[in-house]
């Protein structure tokens, strides 16, 4: 447990630099940024820095990139608690208990304790991932093509059983995902595969401007559909001493915060992402804590729930991301694109070999979350400020800065258009209730999925059993495929139970 | 008020064309798999073995969603997709935008930016004209300086970075 603690104390000494600082400060402040607008949010914030990083060394990019995603955790947040609009799917939950805390004057004590959760559940996030790293190596070790190909399928399966929804939805944004990535070249035989003919396809498709139109354009889209002027918050100062207050007060939820930093973590490391975290922590905190009953009264434990569990998830989700190179957000999607840009390969190796990069970033993770609980509080008048500007300003300027983006990914005008494309597209999905984290996570698992599965056939000499050979790739494999059936077998006993 | 709830198209027709959408979409993935061997090789699966079935997956899921749709008209699927008011609304957004980007393939992202934002701002949001003036002007020169020279990073140009000297 204790044999990491030499390799930290490495990282912090390459994290904790003042540019890597100011990085952080950058990084959290633009995060904060994102999460608080309207049609940005952390998968598109990230995404449209991302080009940006590329000549960056890979340890600074990933803690921009980072800090970036955990500032607009937590600026979702902001906006959930003093507009009741959720900045981010994931602080939907947060909205529950924020809201009606903050209309009833509690706004400083509500944000001060989603903040502090924020903060534990990130730091109990971060702990964990520093104490299971090596377990998780040596775990990752294990795996050959066979238990890739099973995991990938156990990453789609949960969307499919777990993510809420349709499930016959999720497939069908499972399917669109992974025809995307197939566009281009085909690794195995080196052919151009469903171009059509249009030489702009043989590059195949950029993970980066799909994002930008399915979060983006697409949420601008739906933004404009209600009519918005400009945005009240209920409150917008913050006074020192409630602040303090509040803080003080959080070890009276110690239960709530043990409870929900288990689910994140949990929710974080296997494939289900922090949004399903939040709702499940909210959930289970309803049913079994004292004060479940209250809870969606704006009770601050409610949001004591969704919030730790939110960040703890989405520092846990690091683990796999770097261990194996499975992504259990969009968001984390985005980022394993961006290792790969960088010339940084995830799997159990990069521990080895790239101890620098690895804990750097983990080191990093300590600091940046401090920097954000600071920030947090200390921006939320400037924050609220920003809001107050109206749409018809706030909403052209993000439409450019989109375009922007997807023209710094590749230099190219097809990318643009191709963003207008993706954002119809993800217009009428969000409408119609198609999940859009699914399809990102198939186009990033997409072209690995193929391979690892081809290399298993070849492995195996075409035997499909060949998932079945060995206990972990057999049990990996088997839940995977009950995910899969899950939806249809409480569809068959709700029907059976109706008839009788 | 009657505009604002004036049903424009309904949730069912939408949820249909979308899947049907989406089935056609999964029929032209099959169509480009059908040009390499969809089946097994020497080496195991060829190169269309993979798409071939993903266009499959993605027809006959979109398949049960229509039917779904169709048959169980359920809850989700009754109602109303969009009022006439919020299609007013949508189609004022994505007009300007499209224009936007078709304007920037031949004049430039800087030049078709300031264009856009005088109109968006402007005539759209109505706002005053020192806001709108400001807006659009200091936006593509923010960008023009932090792109070109901090990030290193050019934005397309047009004619008139060209006629300036900057290419």
């Amino acid at each position: 447990m204790f044999e990491n603690l030499p390799l930290l104390m490495n990282g912090f000494a390459i994290a904790v630099s003042p540019y890597n600082i100011m990085l952080m400060i950058v990084g959290v402040f633009l995060g904060i940024l994102v999460g608080v607008l309207p049609g940005l949010g952390a998968p598109n914030g990230v995404t449209l820095l991302m080009p940006l990083t590329f000549g960056m060394n890979p340890v600074s990019a990933i803690i921009l990139l980072t800090s970036m995603y955990w500032g607009a955790l937590y600026g979702g947040s902001t906006t959930s608690i003093l507009f009741n609009i959720p900045g981010e799917p994931s602080s939907v939950a947060t909205t529950f208990d924020g809201y009606p805390m903050a209309k009833a004057g509690r706004a400083t004590e509500a944000l001060t304790t989603a903040f502090m959760s924020s903060g534990f559940g990130a730091l109990f996030g971060v702990v964990m991932v520093t104490i299971l790293s090596s377990w998780a190596t040596g775990f990752a070790l294990k795996f050959s093509p066979v238990e890739y190909f099973s995991v990938f399928m156990l990453a789609f399966g949960s969307f499919v059983a777990f993510g809420g929804g349709s499930p016959i939805k999720t497939v069908v944004s499972l399917g669109l995902g992974l025809a995307w990535a197939g566009i281009g070249m085909d690794t195995v035989s080196g052919s151009m595969r469903l171009t059509y003919g249009f030489t702009e396809l043989s590059r195949g498709i950029n993970l980066l401007v799909v994002v930008i139109g399915l979060y983006g354009i697409a949420e601008l889209c739906q933004t404009m559909q209600e009519s918005v002027g400009s945005m009240e918050p209920v409150a917008s100062k913050l006074s020192p001493r409630e602040v303090f207050r509040a803080a003080l007060a959080m070890p009276r939820y110690w239960i709530a915060l043990l409870r929900s930093a288990c689910i994140g973590l949990w929710m974080g490391i296997t494939p289900g992402g922090p949004t399903a975290a939040t709702f499940m922590s909210y959930g289970v905190g309803r049913r079994f804590s004292k004060a479940g009953a209250r809870f969606g009264t704006g009770h601050p434990e409610g949001l004591v729930s969704s919030e730790v569990a939110d960040q703890a998830a989405g520092s846990a989700a690091m683990l796999p991301m770097l261990a194996l190179g499975l992504p259990s957000s969009a968001t984390a999607a985005v980022l394993l694109g961006g290792l790969m840009i960088w010339g940084v390969t995830p799997g159990p190796t990069l521990f080895a070999e790239r101890p620098d990069f690895v804990w750097g970033l983990i080191a990093s993770m300590y600091v940046s979350n401090l920097v954000c609980v600071i920030m947090a509080l200390t921006t939320v008048p400037l924050f609220a400020a920003v809001l107050r500007v109206p749409f018809s300003i706030t909403g052209p300027l993000i439409v450019i800065v989109c375009l922007v983006g997807a023209w710094t990914v590749g230099s190219n005008m097809t990318d643009i258009w191709m963003v207008l494309a993706f954002g119809a597209i993800g217009y009428f999905m969000s409408r119609l209730h198609y999940p859009v984290a699914p399809l990102v996570l198939a186009m990033v698992l997409g072209d690995r999925t193929e391979d690892a599965f081809r290399q298993s056939m070849i492995l195996a000499k075409g035997s499909i059993w060949v998932f079945w050979s060995n206990p972990l790739a057999g049990t990996i494999i088997t839940v995977a495929l009950l995910c899969f059936a899950l939806p249809g077998f409480t569809a068959l006993w709700r029907l059976a139970s109706r008839r009788r | 008020m009657e505009q604002e709830t004036r049903p424009f198209v309904s949730r069912f027709s939408v949820e249909a064309a979308f899947a049907l959408f989406t089935a056609l979409f999964g029929a032209v993935i099959i169509y480009g798999a059908l040009e390499f061997n969809v089946g097994w090789g020497d080496i195991g699966p060829e190169a269309g073995y993979f798409p071939f079935r993903v266009g499959i997956l993605i027809t006959l899921a979109s398949l049960v969603n229509l039917a779904c749709v169709v048959f169980r008209h359920s809850a989700p699927a009754a109602g109303v997709f969009l009022t006439q008011e919020q299609m007013r609304r949508v189609v004022a957004f994505a007009i300007p935008v499209v224009v936007l980007v078709g304007v920037t393939a031949v004049l430039g992202l800087y030049v078709a930016m300031a264009l856009y934002l005088l109109f968006m701002v402007g005539l759209v949001g109505r706002h005053r004209i020192r806001v709108t003036i400001a807006v659009a002007i200091s936006t593509p020169v923010i960008l023009f300086v932090l792109f070109e020279y901090v990030f290193l990073t050019p934005l397309l140009k047009g004619p008139l970075e060209r006629w300036l000297g900057w290419y």
